[in-house]
């Protein structure tokens, strides 16, 4: 019996050899088949292209993609090229677009209650999705796909879209049509078992921390710890000089303590002169905050992580999909660990396909620095 | 902090940060609650603010004010700018007959026209009427009428689906301007005389028709010292009809209503605040409000009482009488009273040249989603204020400003904000600090007793244990790590006494590394408290492990106060030498009266030196070969008034504990000075006496200096007094008791190392201190091997000879003892065996007797050898 599922990836700086060879490997994978589903990311260079070439080559296939920092998967990584997943059965799925995620998405919420009720079941179905990066529309975008998936107990899986260091901009793509300010999302309902949704957090907490007390939430800045200008307190804090505080936090990411879950921001930069801290993700005011240090042990959190999945052997994915944030792969990369992750990854979970963006999505919170998830049976 | 305070509406310095300009403001956020150098503020953020003004009028401080371009308008017309005005209605109403005088005022100063709002008023009403009209009727759609441009904010701000609601028609002061500029080809400089500070957003959506919006308040605040009467005015444009009016509440849809059928049009005059959109559009989806069409203004009563006017109440009823009576004779004019038709006939031939197109207006959404504050970020929130029940969370009493809990809890996360304006939470606040220690969050003293009052009342028929904690090894971290980390080791600490309690009593802090627990007295709980040794604390990176000490109170019978059962534990507690070990100690009688007797010896003392109830006892040291009394230990007996004497046995150690014994020390030296010098005149008494220095005398700065003096005052041979210093006090600080010691052997006295053999000795004393006398105990004779006594006591003996000291045996009580001392060759001894310490008297008495023994017995010798008999 032919494979329900295909990964590839092609590293390529030509996008159109990318292409024809991810296509040729699809179709023979596919065996006649259509694809139900295929998830692709790319640079932001090759973006445009191959989302059009796929919905022109698939039109029958939903194709949802987003830009990526690197593209990840069992056959390979690479800031180049082209990866992709097709589904080619065993799954039934429904996709739509909420524009004006800067503004005003909220709007569109009964758009995605109208997706969610055209699939099949509730039960076993998660919603992906990806949003494209920098305008600091993740929460929102959440909100409304919280909303409009309300009493239907469909999580929400996704990734801010990620970009190559030299980019300006992030997209992400359905069904050929790309965008530029928009979350795509398409609820996918596995037929053939349940869909397990992880968070992994290579960071642990310091004794060092503190409370919120002045914030614009909007802007996801930080004015004040404890009462104090936050730069400065933050120097005092750690004991470190003011132009060292953004190299510090770039290793250090806050981590946002709710209940007895510690959830990852990362610190996008620090304005010595006005001590603001400006965040990756949202911080309310009154929150607690605990400095994260990576863990030494990093090979123990793939294995716990693996374990956690695994259930004890007892749950077997047929393929998975990862978003493993930019700043988490950059420090595999600083640290000659992406080789190593990239088999882990494939020893552990074989068939798996990932995007790196500005940031992940995981039921109702907007995290940073983490890797998440979904694996289907 | 973000920046504050930089738009239309401005807090001032006379803020109080009460919170009424948040309960009347239409806009959550609008209004952020800061501390500004400690005092409390509440800013205004311009992100949020929709320029209404009603805080202004609703802040009694006037902490609230605004900025309009008073001051540009005049710099524009005295620097020969050609500037013309549109005068609102509200201006014409409020200043009556005068209105004309302040106007001609400003023509003579430059003002180049003069139009009357209210003729724009006019066309808007004409061209809403004919929009309303033409436009397909929906009763369940509200539509809101383009009047005030702080409801227009709003909706572009707050409120995006409403926004194809307005009317897409220019405003009556727009109309107006556009009118001119277009229809009366004034290209001047248009300023705007109104009662209204969001004005000037219109005119910024607007394309800037109008270049100044000139609030009446200021204005006449500028002009306030002109006198009028000599200036005459009459206006380039004047409304006819109702449009002199429109500035009322509900006259401009008054007027519309006046140029449309009935069934078209069912007007609701409404003032916005917060929630009302909501309502609206609720109402909608429900079958309508009863209203097509919403005349709204942001004002509470009219724009006359905009915060750009400054009418008080009183007057504004007056004028409200005026102004009605004025719209019935304004009736008469274009409008009339006529059926809507005809009247809308009538208008339409009078405006029949105007370009509708010319006046129309399309808005535009300047809306940012706000996302939902997660509920766990709420349910922190809320328990932080200590909002932990469902009635506490829906007081909704609205001092914070806001309509309930849930939204002002909603505002602190946001950060517009601070859980102090709540006063329920400072009311828990101040309660809670009362009870809760500052550094652990634990219950401090107070909340300690009521836990424990609560806990007795709740289990009566249980029997508790109450306790006082002190944790070891606080002032070595404190001195090692710093504060900080002490810091750390208390809080860790009150973890562990919080967890050690938990399900079984209480705990709290009493003070800096004391803590005090409550716990049920079963065996089980018992054993949990014994078995609790020591504790690691590498978690905080404290690198050996820490213990307590504690002192406890078992409350049988619930007879004693709270106070007196941490009392008896504490004072159980202080019994406890500190060391590694953790160690309980409970409360008892023995315990009880041992400090009871302490308490009267401590009470006592001082008073005993005034009354010189401590009184020098002498206790004789023999010569075995000279058979005679060789010296004498001065040792000190407290004799009280009443004959009864307290045994040094108890007062010393309370002393050495107290610090009294330095106090005793000098008392008993100057004795001892005194006695010297007594018996040092006294033929007889050459025999010296010795004193004792305790080891806390000893360590003081002062020590030789003090004896320095007494050796001055009281000049005697240093060869009558020696000192007595205990074996104890050279095993710490050995370099500083040498030298100390050396000084006093350089002037001249005699230093005995006492009690030698008593404890631990060490023969490096023998070999490293500077002492002339070894006094050696008879704890060597003690014990099951007295054999090796005797071995030791032998070499010891010795040993001193060969070093060339003195050797004294005191404590000496049998004559065995004393036979093999004087065998090993230790001749000087001081024991019971020869005499107590006694008195002066008595002591002079025994040396006066040996003396004259020892006289009779040499005149004896001197007959015998003479061969006289008796």
């Amino acid at each position: 019996m032919a494979d329900r599922c295909f990964v590839t990836y092609e590293q390529s700086y030509n996008k159109k050899e990318a292409l024809e060879r991810v296509v040729e490997r699809i179709n023979e994978a596919a065996g006649g088949r259509v694809p139900i589903l295929i998830v692709f990311f790319s640079s932001n260079v090759q973006f445009y292209y191959h989302s059009n070439k796929l919905h022109e080559i698939y039109p029958q296939s939903t194709i949802i993609g987003s830009s990526s920092y690197i593209c990840l998967s069992s056959e390979g990584y690479g800031p180049d090229g082209l990866c992709a997943l097709a589904v080619f059965d065993g799954i039934d799925c429904v996709a739509g677009v909420i524009p004006e995620v800067q503004a005003y998405p909220m709007q569109y919420a009964s758009d995605v209650t109208e997706a969610a009720h055209r699939i099949t079941k509730f039960e076993n179905t998660v919603c992906l999705e990806f949003t494209t990066a920098l305008l600091a529309c993740e929460e929102i975008v959440l909100d409304t796909l919280n909303k409009g998936l309300e009493g239907t107990g469909i999580p929400v899986f996704g990734s801010s879209s990620g970009m190559g260091a030299s980019s300006i901009m992030t997209y992400v793509s359905l069904n050929g049509q790309i965008y530029n300010e928009a979350c795509v999302f398409v609820l996918i309902h596995n037929e053939m078992g349940c869909i397990k949704l992880i968070r992994e957090n290579m960071y642990r907490p310091t004794i060092v921390s503190f409370m919120v007390t002045d914030v614009d939430c909007e802007r996801r800045i930080i004015y004040e710890f404890d009462g104090r200008n936050a730069a400065q307190f933050l120097c005092e804090k750690l004991g470190i000089r003011k132009d060292r505080i953004r190299d510090y936090l770039a290793e250090h990411p806050f981590g946002c303590m709710v209940g007895d879950e510690i959830y990852n921001i990362s610190v996008e930069d620090v304005d010595p002169d006005s001590g603001a801290v400006y965040c990756d993700s949202r911080v309310y005011n009154r929150t607690k905050i605990v400095l994260m240090e990576a863990r030494p042990d990093i090979r123990e959190v793939w294995r716990q992580t693996y374990e956690l999945a695994m259930d004890s052997g007892n749950f077997k994915p047929a393929f998975t999909l990862i978003a493993n944030c930019t700043i988490r792969t950059d420090y595999l990369i600083e640290h000659r660990l992406i080789d190593e992750f990239n088999d882990a990854m494939t020893d552990y979970y074989k068939c798996y396909v990932g995007t790196s963006g500005m940031g992940e999505q995981l039921c109702d919170r907007h995290l940073n620095q983490t890797m998440i998830m979904a694996l289907f049976e | 902090m973000k920046e504050y305070n930089n738009g239309l509406i401005r807090t001032n310095d006379k803020c109080i940060g009460c919170n009424k300009c948040v309960s009347t403001c239409p806009v959550v956020g609008a209004n952020v609650s800061l501390v500004v150098n400690g005092h409390p503020t509440m800013a205004v953020s311009e992100d949020k603010c929709i320029h209404c003004g009603k805080c202004i009028r609703t802040c009694n401080k006037g902490a609230r004010e605004f900025i309009d371009d008073t001051e540009e308008f005049f710099k524009a017309i005295y620097s020969d700018m050609k500037v013309s005005l549109i005068v609102d209605p509200a201006f014409y109403l409020i200043y009556g007959s005068e209105a004309g005088n302040i106007l001609g005022y400003l023509r003579e100063q430059g003002v180049y026209r003069i139009y009357d709002g209210g003729y724009g008023a006019e066309i808007s009403a004409y061209l809403h009427a004919t929009y309303i009209r033409n436009r397909k009727q929906d009763q369940n759609t509200a539509t809101i009428l383009n009047y005030c441009p702080a409801v227009i904010k709003y909706v572009e701000d707050h409120v995006p689906d409403m926004l194809d609601q307005i009317i897409p028609i220019q405003s009556p002061v727009m109309c107006t301007a556009i009118y001119v500029r277009k229809y009366l080809k004034d290209n001047s400089a248009l300023a705007y005389l109104g009662p209204c500070p969001s004005k000037k957003d219109e005119m910024i959506d607007t394309g800037n028709v109008i270049s100044y919006n000139v609030c009446i308040r200021n204005l006449m605040t500028k002009l306030k010292d002109v006198t009028f009467e000599e200036c005459n005015h009459e206006d380039d444009l004047k409304a006819i009809g109702l449009g002199a009016l429109s500035t009322l509440r509900g006259s401009f849809g008054y007027m519309i209503d006046r140029l449309i059928p009935k069934e078209m049009l069912s007007v609701k005059n409404e003032h916005i605040d917060r929630g009302f959109f909501d309502f609206i559009k609720a109402s909608s989806s429900n079958g309508g409000y009863g209203a097509s069409y919403y005349d709204l203004i942001a004002c509470d009563v009219s724009c006359l009482m905009s915060a750009g006017v400054d009418i008080p109440f009183d007057k504004y009823s007056d004028l409200n009488r005026k102004i009605y009576d004025l719209r019935g004779k304004n009736l008469d004019s274009l409008n009339g009273y006529g059926t809507c038709d005809e009247n809308y006939a009538r208008v339409e031939k009078f405006f029949t040249e105007i370009d509708p197109d010319d006046f129309a207006r399309s808005y535009q959404s300047t809306y940012r989603q706000m996302s939902q504050v997660p509920e766990d970020t709420c349910e922190a929130i809320f328990n932080s204020m200590y909002k932990d029940t469902e009635t506490k969370r829906h007081v909704d009493c609205g001092s914070c400003g806001y309509n309930t809990c849930r939204e002002m809890v909603e505002a602190i996360a946001y950060g517009y904000n601070r859980m102090e304006n709540c006063i329920h939470y400072m009311n828990d606040e101040l309660l809670m600090r009362y009870y809760t220690d500052d550094l652990t969050k634990i219950a401090n003293v107070e909340g300690f007793k009521a836990n424990v009052t609560r806990l007795y009342e709740q289990n009566p028929g249980k029997e508790y244990v109450i306790g006082v904690v002190s944790l070891n090894q606080l002032n070595l971290i404190n001195d090692l790590y710093g504060f900080s980390l002490g810091d750390a080791y208390i809080k860790k600490a009150a973890e562990i006494a919080v967890r050690f309690t938990k399900d079984i009593g209480t705990a709290g802090r009493l003070a800096g590394g004391e803590f005090l627990i409550c716990f049920e007295n079963t065996p089980e709980n018992m054993d949990a408290a014994y078995k609790a040794t020591t504790y690691s604390f590498s978690d905080i990176n404290v690198s050996f492990p820490l213990s307590f000490r504690a002192g406890l109170y078992l409350d049988r019978f619930r007879d004693e106060t709270m106070e007196a059962m941490i009392n008896y534990a504490s004072l159980a507690r202080d019994k406890i030498e500190e060391d590694g070990v953790s160690t309980i100690l409970f409360y008892d009688n023995e315990l009880q009266e041992k400090l009871a007797a302490e308490a009267m010896v401590t009470s006592q003392m001082y008073a005993a030196i005034t009354k010189m109830e401590f009184v020098p006892y002498y206790q004789p040291q023999y010569s075995h070969k000279e058979q005679r009394i060789v010296g004498a230990e001065i040792l000190c007996r407290w004799i009280k008034r009443d004959g009864s004497v307290i045994s040094p046995g108890l007062f010393i150690p309370i002393f050495e504990k107290n610090g009294f014994i330095k106090t005793l020390d000098k008392y008993m030296w100057e004795q001892a000075f005194i006695s010297a010098m007594n018996y040092q005149k006294d033929a007889f008494h050459r025999i010296p006496v010795s004193v004792n220095i305790s080891r806390i005398s000893l360590n003081e700065d002062d020590f030789t200096d003090t004896i320095r003096t007494l050796f001055k005052r009281y000049p005697i041979d240093p060869e009558y007094l020696h000192f007595e210093i205990t074996e104890s006090a050279y095993s710490s600080r050995q370099d500083i008791v040498s030298r100390k010691v050396n000084e006093l052997r350089e002037m001249g006295f005699k230093v005995a190392v006492d009690d030698f053999g008593s404890g631990y000795s060490s023969l490096n004393i023998l070999k490293d201190m500077p002492i002339d006398i070894l006094k050696l105990d008879m704890g060597f004779f003690r014990g099951r091997n007295s054999e090796n006594g005797q071995i030791i006591i032998r070499n010891v003996v010795s040993m001193v000879k060969e070093l060339s000291l003195d050797i004294i045996s005191e404590g000496v009580e049998t004559a065995e003892q004393a036979e093999f001392l004087r065998h090993v060759g230790c001749d000087i001894i001081q024991g019971y065996l020869y005499a107590r310490p006694m008195p002066a008297t008595e002591y002079e008495k025994l040396i006066r007797k040996e003396e004259e023994d020892m006289t009779s017995s040499r005149y004896e010798n001197e007959m015998k050898e003479k061969g006289v008999f008796y």
